[in-house]
């Protein structure tokens, strides 16, 4: 289970840049200006700020699809888990739900910001396996954990495929890295070895359909970069993302 | 502005992921994991390694031994008592306190040398000779 007190100041804070946002929609520029020059710290921001134009705000859902293959390597426990109880070659879903800022930076490359929250329930493949013949065959020492809670940051570029300007949707290549960090806490099993990174870097590639700005529905698919354990267990982790991006104020 | 707000909200969430999950009770949570494995099963004795000698015991009459959530236990030698798992020099053991049919006490130490659902496999050494247990549930 994810800490309660991350939870919540995620979800506070995401709640304060909601209003701040709203807030600042309900400014007229000029103020809009003065404020923002008054900021005289923030110089370096404010020169990046300028760089990103034509920023919308969505609200990104959807369910995913997850596969991790796991190589435990010479990983000793003084556990055994028979891999005919555990052992998944399957996606299972989960469902996520965040924010998403998209835009333009440098009034060229369209890029977006994701900051999402999403449900990981995982299918447990495992590449090698331990045998004690006659007494046992085929286990491992290490209890893959086959769910998380996870926070991921996910700044992407996007690449216009197709638009049609008559029926105003458009067809979209994205591309970029997330950032996963694991907000769960691991089970009884894996409690004492603590065999997880805090933090996973995948690569994501995807398509998205986008409806006259009113919505986009989305296809995308994650690959771990690196393992999400620690050595000498490698396990890599595979991620299908099917979702849509709505507008906060369409929603409320 | 937005940006701005998103990027600090962002770089400040990174920060605030790493303050809590930093305390650890390796020795309690293993313990724990092996009472939920050992406990309120019926374990049958399949292979009894003594030295280079195996002996099976698939198909015949076999040693029995409970282990109940209450920590009470009892085998098919008549033996009643109790028993706590401990985590010693990073050896993981079952301790009994056992009173035999004629209600003589005992007391014994098994070295867990593997635990898991439907399999245990168990050690204990008696005179300086090391004999190796694998426990089933059927």
């Amino acid at each position: 289970m994810p800490s309660k007190k991350v939870l919540t100041i995620f979800l506070l804070s995401f709640f304060i840049h909601f209003c701040i946002t709203l807030q600042a929609q309900n400014k007229s520029k000029e103020e809009m200006d003065k404020l923002y020059l008054n900021k005289k710290e923030f110089n370096i921001v404010k020169d990046m700020n300028e760089d990103f134009t034509s920023i919308s705000h969505y609200v990104i859902l959807g369910i995913n699809q997850t596969k991790q293959n796991i190589a435990a390597g010479n990983y000793n426990s003084y556990f055994n888990y028979q891999l005919v109880d555990y052992n998944s070659t399957s996606y299972k879903p989960g469902y996520f739900i965040g924010y998403r800022n998209d835009g333009f930076y440098k009034e060229k490359i369209r890029y977006s910001l994701g900051l999402i929250l999403s449900k990981v329930v995982s299918g447990t493949a495992y590449s090698n396996a331990n045998n004690l013949p006659p007494f046992i065959s085929e286990f491992t020492h290490f209890k893959a954990e086959d769910a998380f809670i996870n926070l991921s940051i996910t700044p992407l570029l996007k690449q216009l495929v197709f638009t049609s300007e008559n029926a105003g949707f458009k067809f979209l290549f994205v591309g970029g890295p997330t950032f996963d960090i694991k907000l769960s806490r691991n089970s009884a099993a894996n409690i004492a070895y603590n065999p997880y990174h805090k933090i996973f870097v995948s690569g994501k590639i995807g398509i998205e359909f986008e409806n006259h700005s009113y919505y986009s529905l989305f296809l995308h698919y994650k690959h771990g970069l690196s393992s999400i354990t620690i050595a000498p267990i490698k396990t890599t982790i595979y991620n299908f993302e099917m979702g849509i991006l709505i507008k906060p104020s369409d929603l409320f | 502005m937005r940006f701005r707000t998103t990027l600090f909200l962002s770089i400040g969430l990174f920060f605030i992921t790493f303050f809590p999950g930093c305390k650890k009770n390796d020795t309690a949570s293993t313990i724990s994991v092996s009472y939920q494995m050992l406990a309120n099963k019926t374990w049958y004795l399949d292979y009894k390694k003594a030295g280079t000698k195996t002996k099976t015991y698939i198909g015949q009459p076999t040693y029995v031994i409970n282990f109940l959530k209450n920590l009470t236990t009892s085998d098919s030698d008549g033996m009643t008592g109790t028993y706590t798992v401990e985590l010693i020099n990073n050896e993981l053991q079952i301790h009994v306190q056992a009173k035999t049919p004629k209600e003589n006490s005992i007391e014994y130490i098994y070295t867990i040398e593997s635990i898991g659902v439907k399999n245990l496999i168990l050690s204990h050494v008696l005179n300086t000779d090391s004999t190796t247990l694998y426990f089933s549930t059927k």
